[in-house]
């Protein structure tokens, strides 16, 4: 048994014990020096220096220093070291973690082949009592099996794994397999790194975190040059010239070869092949290429950009999707006998939308029916009492299932508030409050936090307070509710609830030149469209995702379809998902996550009818089409210098020692010990004051 | 306690004023009245006798005076017995001479060397005035700093000097003292008071120049017991009062050399002063001051009847 220290570098702070001594020694001079008429006879007198300097109070001096030391110790952590814990190293033993790169580079010639040649190599030849862990990384960091001993399952474990679609990060593949080490008390730790070592593998300044004793090993591929060309990036964008639904399309290409290349490049929308163009990419080059302008056909438009295959045929593909259902149905309600120009500003403002189109409707509460309002992304109600009965409880339910409803209060908002518990507007509306004559009030303090503040606070001219009200509806928030913007009287000018997935913004003034001239102002439009969006918690649809992320399916379909909505309104809550490799799988609405893996177009449909609900494209990333080999020594020598040089054989997992030290926690009974201490010191101290005489006086 | 209770059976009468409770009297002319009247009335002789005396005035003989003083020319005359009164007149001269140095501001309890150096000389100012002695007093450090001319008139003169008396400087002893020396024209009775931290032949060297010229010559040595004694407690170092060197030291260590030192100065003060007929009277300012003064008079006095 012996002692140890989770922070050994603490106990530099023993040098503090000299500081006791220094102070005692030197500040005597100084604190304890008292004026004497005359030196004449004491300078007569011989002593030696270390008389002069001779310490007093030993037990006080003593007690000082040992509250300093017990401290640095506190600081230190120590911890006992137990053997019955099975913490001692084992001397005769290895412990290995193979780390083997699936990413898809691997794909390019015998690459895979010879990495898992490698594996099993290194797993015949390990000793009887070794261990051997698996990690197979790309982006990612799989353990496909802890430290074991048996060679056929970790043979069997290695036959089994094949290369994936990803890119490549090494640092969570060595810091992954750095912990599976952490449990192991072997005397020799190592990590054996088997890739193709892509410089775009390892992001600058990223070193893994590697504990001290690990050995970090790398098996390169053997790699002979390979010409690589890439369709590395595309973007798509409506068309200036023409119709509104056309795109124009333009691709990145990019050389990794260290000789021209001849390549066909080639555009398929919809099945159909629209264009197809020889180039010669020289080594090295990046060169964007436009293709004709393509009209858009359909709700969704798919399209793939491809050159010739080569090495890596993976990355030569781009996949598109281009949706032009991108309106957002709004119903704005509007009264029976509506006043001049009640909608008109509203309506107007939303027609000028680009992102999202609005598709507005114009309709009387009595025009509709329960299960029209589903149909909506965002119901704005100007000046209207809200509906009770059948229409009032589909209301609720529309905002509960993620709808979202703007009221704009004024004179006419009688009667029917549903507030409270059961109810889904905020607060509660009171009396009409009107402005002093020539006392208009502004609307101030709009919460900078809130996403309709993004929009609003970008330019200068955009400011809610340059609009003038000259009468409001008096609204008390509840305690749920969240106060966005005030009068500047202190009235509540916006006021929001959450209820369910959905989101309700009441306005205490109209959303006309009734009763302000908020529809005059500049910031009407931005702030209207920033509502809409907010409301209807709008999302671009994507051209593509990449590989490897996790996409909401509801997300997206909202963003096609305008709502949530629509897609709540579902009869069937089971979705089916179509993979590009044409496998399905089942997603239930409840938990719409799915997981990009493969390259290609991601369908997915409702159970019945066998609509086609979301179309994704994947793509892979396109930084992994780079070749080019990382400087393997400097990697290596980054990694050993950033771990703590100790001994292996003296050396504990940071994680043993930390669970053994929390385990113990000798530091809060040393620091028991020092609450003790310094309660004797001061008692000593004390005691030693009070027997000193008083001080001779001198008049000066 | 203990102290005075001794004390006051060696001296009957004597009203022994602790130097603390002197300090609380701002009037210096109190404090040397109430010093002096107190052990004069004891002794009911001046110390001062054998200065000349004028005929005042004839009182009527009452039992109990001294038959010496009866004036038996009248006697012859009138048939009646008068005593002659005499009113006390002087030849004398006092020159008071106070060490204003730095040093003398010291003192471990309320009084420091300078205080009861004050209070002495204007006890002996006091005394001298009651005599019609002239009286003068001069300051020095390493230099003379004030200088009041001698006077029968200048007991209140001394009084303010002394009252305002500052201590600072380095005291020196040779280079005033002969200064002080060549202005003494009369004989003269010459008190100096001062902690006399200097090598005794040095010393002796300063002040034998005041005694070539005929002068009688008292020296107080004034010392705070702490002087005496190095009882600092626990101190590290001393900073000197005067040059403001500072040096480490450990007293208990140093104490008993110290004490040695102290006490083989004061030997050989006294042993090279009495040689040349100077008075030397150590002085522990924690001691009354009317006992000094007693003792050191009544000492005198006995000199006195033997030169």
């Amino acid at each position: 048994m012996g002692f140890s220290w989770i922070s050994p570098l603490y106990l530099f702070g023993s040098l503090l014990l000299a500081l006791p001594v220094l102070i005692h020694l030197v500040q005597r001079h100084r604190s304890s020096g008292v004026k004497f008429p005359s030196l004449m006879f004491l300078e007569r007198i011989e002593l030696r220096q270390k008389q002069r300097y001779e310490i007093r109070n030993w037990l006080l001096l003593l007690l000082r220093c040992l509250l300093l030391l017990l401290i640095v110790i506190a600081f230190a952590r120590p911890f006992l070291l137990d053997a019955a814990d099975g913490q001692l190293l084992d001397p005769g033993r290895k412990d290995s973690v193979i780390v083997i790169d699936r990413s898809y580079s691997m794909r390019v010639a015998d690459h895979w082949q010879q990495a898992r040649a490698a594996a099993l190599a290194a797993v015949g030849e390990k000793n009887a009592g070794d261990r051997i862990g698996i990690v197979a990384f790309d982006d990612q960091a799989e353990v496909h099996s802890d430290l074991t001993a048996s060679s056929a399952d970790l043979r069997s474990i290695i036959e089994r794994l094949s290369p994936g679609m990803r890119s490549t990060r090494l640092r969570l593949a060595i810091e992954q397999a750095a912990r599976l080490l952490d449990g192991s008390n072997a005397s020799r730790r190592q990590i054996l790194v088997i890739s193709d070592f892509q410089a775009s593998a390892v992001v600058a300044g990223e070193v893994p975190a590697l504990a001290p004793g690990i050995e970090l090993t790398p098996l390169p591929i053997d790699a002979a040059e390979i010409a690589n060309t890439t369709v590395s990036s595309l973007s798509l964008a409506p068309s200036l010239r023409g119709a509104a639904d056309a795109i124009t399309l333009n691709v990145e290409l990019t050389s990794h070869a260290s000789e021209a290349v001849d390549q066909s490049l080639s555009l398929v929308v919809n099945g159909r092949e629209l264009e197809r163009r020889d180039l010669r990419l020289q080594p090295g080059a990046v060169v964007v290429e436009s293709f004709d302008e393509v009209s858009v056909s359909g709700a969704l438009m798919r399209g793939v950009v491809s050159l010739d295959d080569d090495a890596l045929a993976l990355d030569n593909r781009a996949y598109f999707v281009y949706s032009s259902k991108r309106k957002l149905p709004v119903l704005l309600i509007e009264a029976e006998q509506p006043r001049n120009n009640q909608a008109v500003y509203a309506e107007r403002a939303l027609g000028l939308s680009q992102n999202p189109l609005f598709a507005v409707r114009r309709a009387p509460w009595s025009d509709l029916q329960a299960r029209d309002l589903a149909a909506y992304a965002v119901i704005i109600v100007n000046d209207v009492a809200l509906p009770g009965g059948a229409l009032g409880d589909s209301l609720r339910g529309y905002v509960a299932a993620g709808g979202g409803l703007l009221v704009a209060a004024g004179a006419n908002l009688q009667g029917n508030w549903p507030s409270g518990k059961q109810g889904f507007v905020p607060g509660t509306l009171m009396r009409q409050i009107d402005a002093n004559p020539g006392m208009a009030q502004r609307i101030m303090g709009l919460d900078d936090r809130h996403p309709l503040a993004s929009v609003l606070g970008a330019k200068a001219k955009i400011d809610l307070s340059l609009a003038r009200v000259f009468s409001y509806r008096d609204l008390q928030p509840a305690d749920d509710d969240r106060l966005l913007a005030r009068y500047s009287d202190g009235g509540v000018a916006l006021l929001e609830r959450r209820v369910g997935r959905g989101r309700v913004l009441v306005l205490t003034t109209t959303l006309d030149a009734h009763w302000n001239d908020l529809a005059l102002q500049p910031v009407f439009l931005p702030f209207l469209h920033q509502t809409m969006r907010y409301l209807a918690a709008f999302t671009s649809y994507p051209d593509s995702v990449p590989i490897g992320s996790v996409v909401d399916v509801l997300h997206y379909a909202r963003a096609l379809a305008g709502s949530d909505a629509v897609v709540a309104a579902a009869a069937n809550p089971v979705l089916i998902i179509e993979s590009p490799g044409a496998a399905q799988t089942r997603l239930e609405r409840q938990s719409p996550l799915l997981a990009i893996a493969e390259p290609g177009f991601y369908q997915v449909h409702r159970a019945t009818p066998a609509e086609i609900e979301v179309v994704l494209a994947a793509n892979v990333d396109p930084a992994e089409a780079g070749l080019e080999r990382l400087d393997l020594a400097r990697f290596v020598e980054e990694i050993r210098a950033s771990a703590k040089s100790l001994p292996a054989d003296q050396v504990l997992t940071l994680r043993q020692a930390a669970e053994q030290e929390q385990r113990q926690q000798l530091w809060y009974w040393i620091l028991c010990l020092v609450l003790v201490l310094i309660l004797v010191e001061g008692f000593t101290a004390n005691r030693i004051a009070t027997r000193r005489p008083p001080g001779n006086r001198v008049k000066t | 306690m203990l102290r005075q209770k001794h004390d006051s059976a060696q001296v009957p009468g004597q009203r022994f004023i602790n130097p603390d409770v002197l300090t609380r009297i701002d009037n210096l002319e109190l404090v040397a009245r109430g010093v002096v009247d107190g052990f004069i009335s004891g002794l009911h002789r001046s110390p001062m006798l054998g200065m000349s005396v004028d005929f005042a005035e004839h009182r009527a003989y009452m039992p109990g005076d001294d038959v010496r003083r009866i004036d038996w020319r009248v006697f012859a005359r009138t048939d009646r017995l008068y005593i002659k009164e005499f009113e006390a007149d002087t030849n004398a001269n006092l020159h008071l001479i106070l060490d204003v140095s730095a040093s003398m501001d010291y003192g471990s309890g309320a009084v420091s060397k300078l205080d009861y150096a004050k209070f002495l000389a204007a006890s002996l100012a006091y005394i001298s005035m009651r005599q019609r002695d002239r009286i003068g007093l001069i300051t020095f450090d390493n230099d003379i700093v004030d200088t009041v001319p001698t006077s029968i008139r200048h007991f209140s003169r001394v009084l303010h000097v002394l009252d305002g008396l500052e201590a600072g400087g380095v005291s020196e002893y040779q280079r005033p003292l002969e200064k002080i020396a060549e202005n003494l024209r009369r004989r003269s009775l010459v008190v100096l008071i001062s902690d006399l931290y200097e090598t005794p032949e040095r010393l002796l060297t300063a002040v034998n120049q005041l005694r070539y010229r005929g002068n009688d010559l008292i020296v107080f040595h004034l010392l705070d017991p702490l002087e005496l004694t190095l009882n600092l407690g626990d101190v590290s170092s001393v900073e000197d009062l005067e040059s403001g060197a500072s040096m480490p030291i450990a007293a208990d260590q140093f104490r008993a050399s110290y004490r040695q030192l102290v006490s083989t100065h004061r030997a050989e003060l006294e042993a090279k002063f009495g040689a040349s007929q100077i008075d030397y009277i150590f002085t522990d300012i924690s001691q009354p001051l009317d006992d000094i003064l007693f003792r050191y008079l009544s000492d005198r006095q006995r000199q006195i009847r033997t030169r």
